[in-house]
């Protein structure tokens, strides 16, 4: 396994962002790491990079704990917004400075990818712009070649274009290296077609971790008469309903209406498959009602 | 499939080591800079006195390194204190490094930066007398050997003692703002509970010759360089 975290809490003051948090990634995989904001997953990320301390609980990386070890930081890099490099050197120094510390840095690669975001090597870290930055960073983090690769909201600032660039950038990068690569995001639709688990975490604990397949099929959205629906469906199997007449809709679990699917179609409700993103929002939601309840 | 890198922490050391005095080598030109300015004001501690009688007068000039070297220490010591600030050290988490490496790697450029300042320094000095002898015509007496390596070596450690006190007041300042300024109070309230004050520490490093100046110099620095590493250790990275 690469990475091995178990019961890990961490508590800034009076805030737990992460409770008793548990899962293994295995070596070689692309992992979303998906949740709303305030979730944890910076936190997560930033122990795993080893910029923070668990306050309790065991992070092991490749049998290492991150916290300053050096055996880890040489096979790890933590790609974020906030990185940030010595405002003395341009960004062709950056990677001169980078092939010294990465064994495996890719020169050739880095040069190309920046080349071909339209950003010039002769630029300063510092004045970039954000989208800019962000591409830097991303270029910087896919050049190093580490084991473990930690991307943490990489396309923030980027625009659509360079966005969709990047992310077949960092699947060409995966499938000449294969590494560990955990990606953070709010939006899972955008990495759907990249990553092969998902690890969804919600107020510090983890959801769910399962193959992306897995997630796809785990809810079902029932549409047709609300009473009809509730007949049938315990209401705590239910995720999310709008209550309607004609187009009641109900969020449930897939298992949940395994036995009962000839019942609802007979009884004219229609049963509809929803997007793994959508299975996240639904999963992740304090509440059974959308938006609309807050108006009514 | 990729095998793990694995580097020591000598390599490691030696490598932030490189950048790192390319990183911070800007301040020489505000050391530089500043040195200039205090010998073309003539606020280099320098002096004369003369007198004379019916058939002779005698001018004396004198020339000494005081004031250059308070400059130089005052910058020794804002240069070490800002190295070891929140943002530089962000840095050093965008490459590979571990906390120990972090600081023992700035308190080794703090060191070589000391004795490179203590050159310009001295260099600055001579350069100023030598001006002064081409173009005002005095003839100058040495009062002591025309290079004295001794002289240079307590220069560099005097400086990087200073140095190494800024990367003290630096670390604590990172490590929290509020034990910053806690160790700042108490600094200035030992000083001004003991009679005399800081004169009591000139006092007592410059007690007991140069041989004993110098080891008091080197494993103070040493001492404070080790306090510093060892309180980031456990410090947690945060980027703004």
């Amino acid at each position: 396994m690469a990475i091995v975290c178990t019961d890990v809490y961490k508590k800034y003051r009076s805030h737990e962002a992460l409770k008793g948090m548990s899962f293994t990634i295995e070596e070689d995989k692309i992992t979303g790491l998906i949740g709303r904001n305030g979730a944890g997953k910076s936190t997560l990320l930033k122990i795993l990079a080893g910029h923070l301390r668990s306050t309790s609980g065991e992070v092991l990386l490749y049998g290492e704990q991150p916290f300053n070890n050096l055996k880890v930081s040489s096979n790890l890099v933590f790609v974020e917004d906030t990185m940030s490099f010595s405002p003395i050197f341009k960004l062709d120094e950056i990677f001169q400075i980078a092939k010294d510390f990465y064994p495996n840095w890719q020169d050739d690669l880095a040069r190309k990818l920046l080349e071909y975001a339209d950003i010039s090597d002769k630029n300063y870290h510092h004045k970039l712009s954000k989208g800019q930055k962000s591409t830097f960073n991303l270029i910087y983090g896919l050049a190093t070649r580490c084991k473990i690769t930690l991307l943490d909201e990489p396309m923030n600032g980027m625009d659509e274009a360079i966005r969709s660039d990047m992310y077949r950038a960092i699947l060409k990068e995966y499938i000449t290296f294969p590494r560990t690569i955990i990606i953070s995001s709010h939006h899972l639709q955008e990495i759907e077609h990249l990553i092969e688990d998902v690890l969804l975490i919600n107020q510090g604990q983890v959801t769910l971790h399962a193959p992306l397949e897995d997630v796809k099929g785990l809810l079902v959205k029932l549409v047709g008469n609300s009473e009809m629906i509730n007949e049938w469906i315990n209401s705590s199997e239910i995720y999310y309903e709008k209550n309607s007449q004609i187009n009641g809709e109900a969020i449930v679990e897939t298992t949940s209406i395994t036995s009962l699917k000839n019942e609802l179609i007979a009884k004219g409700i229609t049963i509809q498959p929803i997007s793994a993103s959508e299975v996240c929002k639904y999963l992740t939601s304090q509440r059974k009602g959308g938006i609309d309840d807050v108006f009514k | 499939m990729m095998s793990l890198n694995s580097l020591t922490t000598s390599q490691v050391l030696w490598k932030q080591v490189k950048w790192k005095c390319k990183a911070f080598s800007q301040s020489f030109i505000t050391l530089i800079g500043i040195l200039i300015v205090i010998q073309l004001l003539g606020w280099n501690g320098s002096g004369s006195s003369g007198g004379g009688s019916n058939q002779f007068s005698v001018y004396i000039h004198f020339y000494s390194l005081d004031m250059t070297f308070i400059i130089t220490c005052i910058w020794a010591f804002i240069q070490s204190l800002l190295m070891q600030g929140r943002i530089q050290q962000q840095d050093d988490y965008s490459i590979v490094t571990n906390r120990i490496v972090c600081n023992v790697s700035n308190s080794i450029v703090v060191t070589i930066y000391c004795f490179i300042a203590t050159l310009i320094a001295i260099a600055s000095f001579y350069i100023s007398v030598l001006f002064y002898r081409l173009f005002s015509g005095i003839d100058l007496i040495r009062n002591e050997l025309l290079f004295n390596p001794v002289e240079v070596i307590v220069t560099f450690l005097l400086i990087l003692l200073v140095a190494a006190s800024g990367f003290f007041i630096g670390s604590a300042f990172h490590f929290s703002k509020m034990f910053g300024i806690g160790v700042i109070v108490l600094f200035v309230v030992l000083l001004n509970l003991t009679p005399l004050g800081i004169a009591n520490v000139i006092k007592f490093l410059f007690n007991g010759g140069d041989l004993l100046l110098m080891l008091k110099a080197l494993v103070g620095s040493i001492l404070i360089f080790g306090l510093s590493t060892l309180m980031l250790n456990r410090n947690e990275v945060t980027r703004r």
